[in-house]
């Protein structure tokens, strides 16, 4: 899934010594994740927003709010809705011209709508009860792809951060219609979804005897499969997936648990540290390619 | 500034110094007479200079003035002004040393991807036979093409001849080319790269590299003197870690290297590694951005220390 459709005999043993040793091709270990750089607030159009680089992966998500009514009453489950999309534009690569990209951008709405919706409180996007509810729409943009595996996981950061940024304008009745609502204008009369519970991915590839955290575009080449695990930090583990064709034994899988437990707790930590140190508006930080 | 635990290091972009950029421009142009232009910019308005790659002559019939049309250097050669693109595919000159991968075998050819605007190739009568030996090449030469090159290797080679389209023909007459073995690939610009008499070089450090001119750095252990084999024989055994160490600063020198705009030969090389060792820096650490800007200024001050000294 990357630009490199093949590497040679030469470089996929010199990745897989190094993994079995713990010292990577860049001098990482196997649990280490690239420099992951992130971005708020940037485009001013949607209702939230995020930018993330993590090594070649540059994902931006956009999000915005729509209010839908309640077409069947009898089919409504009391709650609002959350929709995913995801685009791979062929600014990445030309391979990911047309509908090429499909294989990456379908496994990218699969993993986060099986996993996501049941993170949020969905009862709180209700508008007027038994009338109106909010619909979230997360529309994913890949930039840039390295490998399939590390691009999850910066996906769902970004999702993540656009989740927390997400301003959902406070809604007013108009006095005397219990029908009717007002949506308020007013930027600064809005709340703020509850992202706490909202799971990360860390993806785990096997390549040669171990599994490894974050992998470059040849590292991926050299793997045998990978698995996806989403993670929050407060029920640990709530879904998991495999990615790719390869086979993998269920032992090594099972040793893994507690080493993507504490990766991913970790990166929630962090991750939900650095969002919430940049809530007071610097200014606008527009958007850059560098 | 930025959050490092144990694994995981996020940062806000804006956190990330705007600076960085600026100041490799700067230092290069203040190191050297460089003459950075912009497309349109004006470079003279003398007459009496040809006009080479890159540049144009102003549509005005009252004063003609020679002006760029892409972003690079000005290049003046005695009367001829070219402008040399900063960032650009690699334009083959015959005798390049170029490091490349197969992407496909065809028949009695190879095309090799070497980041330039047409695939180059590899003819059959370019390689040679395992051992050494000197005979026209059989049909089952043809067929058994895939035993010694296939999709996905990397090879280094020479260029031999330019096609009439422009596509690169190489060889690997020489047992110092052929098949590679175990090492790291790495892909930079290929303006970086100068055009020097060795490209082999074996690093005092304990590492081997080919800097290649179409900007593909292959990097790897240290080999024997003497046992080149033209790539018929690679060495597939394990390599020990503290070697796997140094090959990865290299490389993450390398690249460090690259992003800041330095000039690549053996000698920048080995001083931002010897630089990243007197720092005390382990390998990752050099992924972070400030670390690799501080070797990069360290390692220009320091080479033009040496072109100082060498002048005087």
């Amino acid at each position: 899934m990357s630009l490199l459709s093949v590497i040679s005999e030469g470089e996929r043993r010199y990745i897989c010594g190094g993994i079995d040793v713990g010292m990577r091709s860049d001098g990482r270990s196997c649990d280490d994740y690239q420099m992951i750089s992130i971005e708020r607030d940037v485009t001013h159009n949607c209702d939230g927003s995020a930018h993330i680089r993590c090594g070649h992966n540059d994902v931006l998500v956009g999000i915005k709010l729509e209010i839908e009514s309640v077409v069947q009453l009898e089919d409504w489950n009391q709650c609002g809705r959350i929709d995913f999309s995801a685009d791979i534009t062929a600014n990445a690569s030309p391979m990911f011209e047309g509908r090429h990209g499909e294989d990456i951008t379908n496994v990218l709405v699969t993993l986060f709508s099986e996993s996501i919706p049941q993170c949020l409180d969905l009862q709180s996007l209700v508008v007027v009860p038994n009338k109106y509810f909010w619909v979230i729409h997360i529309d994913i943009v890949v930039l840039e792809c390295g490998s399939l595996p590390s691009l999850i996981d910066s996906a769902a950061i970004a999702v993540k951060s656009a989740l927390f940024d997400t301003k959902i304008p406070s809604v007013s009745a108009v006095a005397g219609d219990s029908e009717d609502f007002v949506v308020s204008d007013d930027m600064f009369e809005s709340t703020r979804l509850d992202v706490s519970r909202v799971p990360l991915f860390v993806t785990l590839t096997r390549i040669s005897t171990r599994y490894v955290v974050d992998v470059t575009p040849e590292e991926d080449e050299a793997s045998i499969a990978s698995i996806s695990f989403a993670i929050n930090s407060s029920e640990g583990i709530v879904y998991m997936k495999k990615i790719k064709s390869g086979s993998l034994h269920p032992e090594p899988i099972q040793h893994t648990h507690e080493k993507v437990q504490k990766v991913g707790q970790t990166l929630n930590e962090v991750l939900m540290m650095k969002l919430s140190s940049d809530s007071q508006n610097k200014g606008k930080i527009s958007f850059s390619l560098n | 500034m930025s959050h490092i635990s144990n694994n995981v290091c996020i940062r806000l972009t804006s956190d990330v110094s705007s600076q960085l950029v600026d100041k490799s421009i700067e230092a290069n142009y203040s190191s050297k007479d460089v003459k950075y232009v912009l497309p349109g910019d004006e470079i003279t308005s003398d007459q009496t200079f040809m006009r080479g790659h890159g540049t144009y002559l102003s549509a005005n019939d009252t004063d003609k003035q020679l002006i760029a049309s892409i972003a690079g250097i000005v290049e003046p050669i005695n009367r001829l002004i070219s402008v040399r693109p900063l960032r650009t595919r690699y334009n083959g000159e015959i005798g390049d040393v170029i490091v490349g991968r197969i992407i496909e075998v065809q028949n009695k050819r190879w095309k090799v991807e070497t980041n330039s605007r047409l695939d180059s190739v590899l003819q059959l009568s370019g390689v040679n036979l395992p051992g050494g030996e000197l005979r026209r090449k059989t049909a089952e030469d043809e067929i058994s093409m895939r035993n010694y090159l296939k999709e996905g290797d990397i090879i280094s080679a020479e260029v031999q001849n330019i096609f009439e389209d422009g596509a690169l023909g190489l060889h690997t007459r020489s047992l110092k080319y052929g098949k590679l073995g175990q090492g790291i690939m790495v892909r930079v610009s290929p303006s970086l790269i100068e055009r020097r008499k060795n490209h082999f070089h074996k690093l005092p450090i304990g590492a081997n590299i080919i800097l290649g001119n179409n900007g593909f750095v292959w990097i790897s252990q240290t080999v024997a003197e003497g046992s080149e084999s033209g790539g018929h024989v690679l060495d597939f055994s394990d390599i020990p870690l503290q070697e796997r160490e140094i090959m990865s600063r290299l490389r993450n020198c390398t690249l460090g290297l690259a992003k800041h705009k330095v000039m690549l030969n053996d000698t920048s090389v080995l001083y931002a590694f010897e630089i990243s060792v007197q720092l005390a820096y382990h390998p990752k650490d050099l992924l972070m951005p400030e670390v690799i800007a501080l070797i990069a200024e360290q390692t220009r001050h320091r080479l033009n220390e040496f072109e100082r000294m060498d002048v005087n």
